[in-house]
């Protein structure tokens, strides 16, 4: 059963915080806890009993005194997850009545202001000691808890790696997706693959945003959305080491069935011969040389506004060097032009030049022909010892 | 302004997917507001798709092999968290395809805004996807979002279903009680005021939630809202200060509400005369409060 626990507004809030942030910790603890003025959710359940709000603040206290209080802070990380688990043990509130900064005001202020004192000093930002969504001493650890469960070790993670998961709006808001984060760095920590944890941690969830725009997680199933998270945590390591990844795109083997919500319309159409065959080819194509990647980036352009160095490398499995190549010999033969060097550089089409009501004598033009990956590979210092060695071949020979 | 992301794959043209707007249960329209929706209130939604799976295959690139989904998910402004409905297979089905998705979000971990996405997604890619085809599995090949906004702007009154059988005060059978204390009417009305409601009493629980709107419930909510301003009009008038000096509560506590609601109901009449008027002849004074409250009506 979930409870509802008192509001304190922030005018109150602020109040009590001056009143006692000029004295000393053991004037704090014994003032604990405070009764002002309080409201309520207008609708709900049972009102949280003040015998569970004591013993939280036994708990946290035990807890606090076992890490160093009042003296300075000891094993803070391990404070931390522990403290997460209670809190949120403790306080059996919905979501919902745990996103109201009045609630979390309420706890601090008037239950646990000497355990946020002695966490964060007196003179820390009213932040954490106020309802704030990341910074509430209080808050945050009960979000942790909540969203990342209790199957994840919360006193193995640091702080820097908490805040990579919980201040990533489109992480933290799916807890499969957190949790299996969580599970895949802590697996990589734990098999000492990770000699810079922080910086895993940091690039691995940074991998895994950038699939956000295009990849709906929703529609993965449980398994499919911790491969993807192993997949970024690889990814990012092998970087790290200076070493190159290539992820596996697309994880199913066969087609699943359609589901019994779905059917089909009857439509009766007419299909041509020539239209069949036309049909077809479109299945059959394959990079075959140098112009089938150059069409690849033009189609992308034509089709989505602009083709950048990545989104090229998400169709055709090349380095970013050589897609720098394909771009500079579509910018050569005017096919592109480069735009945003300062900020993200991409590419897109040329704009149609206006063609005049009537027809104007055209300068004779010099037919360029397209370049091949030899002729780009001779117009500065060969990056490959043997010519034979082409981006096109070492394509090919990836099984494409 | 966000630029909008380029997908690095073939998109299918937004036609080849006919979306009709989300209903409720009864099949009414979803409006933008949910006026009726709060914390313990489960929200239910439904839709039916209409696609071209030919079309998406051949605009992407794709063989007939390659399979398709449909997701629902939905992402809460006050909650920030996000949640999602059953995936929609659509399979390798060919030509003109309907599909009905529904939706299921739990009132305790929404509020604010909600935002329902609907998606068609890559499932398999098939054997032969050309090179610039999705070819990720969830890949996103089409979107909509539906912004819906849950909790209503009316005001509400304080209320908490409570267990009877494990309060001492109140007898296991009871059904409702209004707690408060007529002589401190500076506290806020969300901190001093409450109706508790018998949770173990399903029928009367029913009629009292949100959006509840059969003849019953009516007349339990109607019956209930005029018992609980008769006790609420009584206590206070039964408060000599209040009587003395009804205007002297600031904005928000006990003693506002009430002289407002004294106010609304007997415009023009002052309190002293309605606190003889409860005294001399309370039928009275009952009798115009259910006139104001139109109970039963």
């Amino acid at each position: 059963m979930t409870v509802i626990v008192p509001r304190l507004d922030r005018d109150s809030a602020t109040e009590i915080l001056a009143h006692h942030r000029g004295s000393e910790l053991d004037l704090v603890s014994a003032a604990m806890p405070l009764s002002p003025v309080v409201t309520y959710s207008p609708v709900g359940g049972a009102r949280i009993e003040r015998a569970e709000l004591e013993n939280l603040r036994f708990a946290m206290l035990e807890l606090a005194r076992d890490h160093g209080m009042p003296g300075p802070p000891e094993r803070l990380q391990e404070f931390e997850g522990r403290g997460a688990r209670l809190v949120r043990d403790l306080l059996p509130m919905t979501p919902h009545e745990a996103s109201h900064e009045e609630v979390w005001s309420f706890l601090t202020c008037c239950w646990l202001l000497d355990i946020a004192f002695w966490r964060f000093g007196r003179g820390a930002d009213e932040a954490r000691f106020i309802g704030h969504l990341n910074r509430n001493t209080f808050r945050r650890m009960w979000w942790r808890g909540e969203i990342l469960g209790p199957q994840v070790d919360l006193t193995r993670l640091g702080e820097d790696e908490l805040v990579s998961i919980m201040e990533r709006p489109t992480i933290a808001s799916d807890r499969r997706l957190a949790r299996s984060v969580a599970r895949e760095f802590l697996a990589r920590v734990e098999s000492d693959a990770a000699a810079e944890r922080m910086k895993l941690m940091r690039e691995g969830t940074k991998r895994l945003l950038r699939l956000t725009p295009f990849v709906a997680f929703s529609g993965l199933g449980d398994g499919e959305v911790r491969q993807l998270a192993s997949d970024a945590f690889d990814a990012a390591a092998a970087g790290i080491a200076g070493k190159a990844f290539a992820a596996p795109v697309g994880t199913s083997v066969s087609a699943p069935p359609p589901s019994p919500e779905v059917t089909g319309i009857p439509t009766m159409t007419i299909v041509t011969p020539k239209q069949e065959v036309a049909h077809a080819g479109v299945h059959t194509r394959r990079a075959e040389d140098f112009d089938e990647v150059a069409q690849a980036a033009l189609d992308i352009a034509r089709r989505t506004g602009r083709v950048t160095n990545m989104a090229l490398r998400e169709v055709v499995p090349i380095t970013s060097e050589e897609a720098r190549e394909v771009f500079q010999a579509l910018i050569a033969r005017g096919e592109l032009i480069r735009r945003g060097v300062a900020k993200g550089t991409h590419y897109v089409l040329p704009e149609p030049s206006v063609q005049p009501a009537t027809p104007q004598p055209q300068p004779p033009q010099r037919s360029i022909p397209p370049p091949t990956w030899r002729d780009i590979g001779s117009a500065r210092p060969p990056r490959h010892p043997q010519p034979a060695e082409t981006a096109l071949r070492r394509l090919l020979r990836r099984g494409r | 302004m966000k630029t909008p992301p380029a997908a690095p794959y073939l998109l299918p043209p937004d036609d080849v997917v006919s979306d009709h707007p989300w209903t409720t249960q009864d099949g009414k329209p979803v409006p933008e507001r949910l006026e009726h929706w709060d914390p313990f209130t489960d929200a239910e939604f439904f839709r039916t798709m209409e696609l071209d799976a030919d079309a998406v295959r051949e605009a992407c690139q794709l063989g007939p092999d390659a399979a398709f989904a449909l997701t629902v998910s939905w992402h809460s402004s006050h909650t920030r968290l996000a949640g999602e409905g059953a995936v929609i297979e659509l399979g390798t089905l060919a030509g003109l395809v309907r599909a009905s998705l529904s939706l299921h979000v739990p009132g305790a971990a929404a509020g604010g805004r909600l935002d329902i996405r609907t998606r068609l997604v890559l499932r398999h890619a098939g054997a032969d996807p050309s090179p610039i085809s999705p070819r990720r599995e969830g890949a996103i090949l089409w979107s909509h979002e539906t912004r819906i906004a849950l909790e209503g702007a009316s005001s509400r009154f304080p209320i908490t279903a409570v267990d009877f059988t494990a309060l001492v005060r109140f007898p296991d059978t009871g059904s409702w009680a209004v707690e408060w204390n007529p002589e401190d009417l500076e506290v806020p009305v969300l901190g001093g005021l409450r109706l508790v409601v018998n949770s173990s009493d399903e029928v009367l629980l029913g009629a009292l939630r949100s959006g509840s709107n059969d003849s019953r419930s009516g007349v339990v909510k109607s019956f209930i809202m005029f018992d609980v301003a008769r006790s609420l009009v009584y206590g206070v008038l039964g408060n000599e200060r209040f009587v003395a000096d009804p205007e002297s509560f600031e904005e928000g506590s006990i003693g506002r509400m009430l002289f407002e609601l004294l106010a609304v109901c007997w415009p023009g009449t002052p309190v002293a005369t309605l606190s003889a008027r409860g005294q001399d002849d309370p039928a009275r004074l009952e009798t115009e409060l259910q006139a104001h409250l139109g109970v039963l009506r």
